[in-house]
């Protein structure tokens, strides 16, 4: 079915939406919960709260892209769910070793304890990424929005997977340094 | 600050970084014109002049063109093999584009251009797909097979269009020729608009990325017209408390829209129930709390504009030159053809409660010839059509 009709479905509160959105993207939702969920309970049970959501918010949101909507949705749920399940005791999960990659970026006298206003750093971000070249966004949004692995980027980019590395090794040294300037330093 | 903090930050990052990234097949495009050419027409095999014509003749067929008296909106180009070429326009074609990347088996040269339904803001084309195995296209007859066309990527005038604006399904296949016809309709065209660029996809079951991707193929935007009436029918009450009155038709060659003016929903809410949504930042941007209550009385407002609408406009009736009538909703190709619009969006929680015009619109499936019609009938009124046919 395509994206349009299922929308169609959710407008006029059909509850067969939610079946076709689980038949069209639920095997993509999954993967993404994946990522940050290695156990199968943890991940049905955020695909449940995704359908909820979805169930709720459209109408009277219409996505443009329906696979990138619901993709975003499942990956702050998952990434919350393993926050609160597993940040404690790392459980295993792929989104694990890409925040041992982040952590490279946090300014070197801040401390782990400090707190940090959500919205200012978000805001940070996107301005970060503004500065980026195209290719090496594209490659930094692979690793650390979707959890990619490193060499699934480089198949998708047609990278060897070292120029990946390299790649996300000079995009997080801006990062940092892009951090510094904008006062995560005193 | 944490790592958990940056990778949660990460999470709101805006949709177009993602869309960058996610969709690798987007392509770099060399600054260019688009030259309107005439096809290099190659030796035509029998075989290959058959199948043209087949295909050409279901296209007329599925938008009810008549070969012999064809609708000024409808036009149809030059396709190596076709015989018929009385009023063809030569095939659209582009300088060759330049790609950033290649996806796995390569761009796919395979489209070509058929025909064209321009008709108001919507647009329909019809497209032929080479090399699509008889395999596959078994499972694009299916509905819910296998494969599917997915809409991939569309601009218009360069301005990169939503999704939501355009559909695709596929229509027919020659055997002969492993070649298939799919109909894209595009919605929201604007008036400037001259040419489309479009790029379907063709997709398997869940897998994340498409097994082919396409070459662009140009859709020309030729001028249409519509015929217009001012119109006066109040929709029956019913259990809504809102009132419904429809205030304009307006007839293009492939859809009647009927213009509603609609109470907006704050005015007839109880009181209390449509307040200031809660808003709370969250990675991927905010998380907006509504009140069941309002989140309810949205959507049941929503549904009153479809049943109401279905209901009454059931019998809008066009009438033709001839004596002939024909009743609209007959004519719908599927449950989603009719539907409402909002110009502008639907807006937020708190912005769709201050909606107070909304348009009717059935897209029919088989074209409108408007040189034919003279007046609509809503409502058991007939009122007389204006304005000029192309």
């Amino acid at each position: 079915m395509q994206d349009e009709e299922i929308l169609a479905l959710y407008f006029r509160r059909d509850e067969a939406a939610v079946a076709e959105t689980e038949r069209k993207y639920g095997t993509y939702c999954r993967q993404i919960a994946a990522r940050s969920l290695p156990r199968a309970e943890d991940r049905e049970e955020c695909v449940s709260d995704l359908y909820l959501r979805v169930w709720d918010a459209i109408p009277p949101q219409k996505p443009k892209n329906l696979r990138l909507y619901l993709g975003a949705i499942m990956r702050n749920l998952a990434f919350s769910r393993w926050r609160k399940l597993y940040a404690a005791k790392r459980g295993g999960a792929a989104v694990e070793l890409a925040l041992d990659e982040l952590a490279e970026c946090i300014p070197a006298s801040g401390t782990p304890e400090e707190s940090v206003e959500a919205r200012e750093l978000e805001e940070t971000i996107d301005r970060f990424l503004a500065t980026l070249p195209v290719r090496e966004r594209q490659v930094f949004v692979r690793r650390y929005y979707f959890t990619d692995p490193v060499v699934e980027i480089a198949l998708r980019f047609d990278l060897r997977e070292n120029t990946a590395v390299a790649i996300l090794s000079r995009t997080r040294k801006k990062l940092r340094s892009y951090l510094e300037k904008e006062g995560y330093t005193p | 600050m944490k790592a958990e903090d940056l990778y949660e930050a990460m999470g709101s990052i805006r949709m177009e970084y993602l869309e960058e990234s996610e969709m690798q097949m987007k392509k770099k495009k060399l600054p260019r014109r688009t030259l309107l050419v005439a096809a290099v027409i190659g030796a035509m095999g029998i075989v290959g002049a058959a199948v043209s014509f087949s295909l050409r003749g279901v296209a007329r067929a599925d938008v009810g063109v008549d070969a012999t008296r064809p609708l000024p909106e409808w036009t149809e180009y030059e396709v190596e093999g076709e015989k018929d070429t009385g009023a063809v326009q030569p095939q659209p074609v582009s300088e060759p584009e330049e790609h950033e990347w290649e996806p796995e088996g390569g761009w796919q040269d395979s489209l070509t251009l058929d025909s064209t339904l321009c008709s108001g803001e919507v647009v329909t084309a019809y497209i032929r797909v080479a090399g699509i195995s008889p395999e596959i296209a078994a499972s694009l007859a299916q509905r819910g097979g296998e494969y599917y066309f997915d809409i991939g990527s569309l601009d218009a005038n360069g301005e990169e269009r939503s999704d939501s604006s355009c559909g695709v399904s596929y229509v027919s296949y020659d055997e002969a020729a492993q070649t298939a016809l799919i109909r894209v309709d595009v919605h929201g065209v604007a008036e400037d608009c001259t040419e489309i660029r479009y790029s379907p996809t063709l997709c398997r079951g869940a897998e994340p990325r498409p097994v082919v991707y396409y070459e662009d193929v140009i859709i020309p935007v030729t001028p249409s017209s519509g015929l217009h009436a001012k119109i006066d029918m109040l929709f029956p009450q019913g259990d809504y408390r809102g009132e419904m009155r429809a205030v304009e038709a307006t007839v293009c060659a492939g859809y009647v829209d009927i213009a509603v003016d609609v109470t907006p929903l704050r005015e007839i809410a109880d009181e209390g129930v449509i307040v200031p949504v809660k808003r709370t930042q969250i990675p991927h941007g905010e998380r907006v709390t509504v009140p069941d209550a309002m989140l309810d009385a949205i959507h049941e407002n929503f549904i009153s504009w479809w049943d109401r609408g279905d209901a009454a406009l059931a019998d809008v009736q066009l009438h033709y030159r001839d004596g002939t009538t024909q009743t609209v909703k007959e004519d719908l190709p599927s449950a989603y053809a009719a539907d409402w619009v909002v110009e502008g969006g639907l807006g937020g929680y708190e912005e769709c409660c201050d909606i107070d015009r909304i348009s009717l619109r059935y897209v029919t499936t088989q074209a409108i010839d408007l040189r034919q019609v003279v007046s609509i009938t809503v409502g058991g009124v007939e009122y007389p059509l204006t304005g000029e046919a192309a």
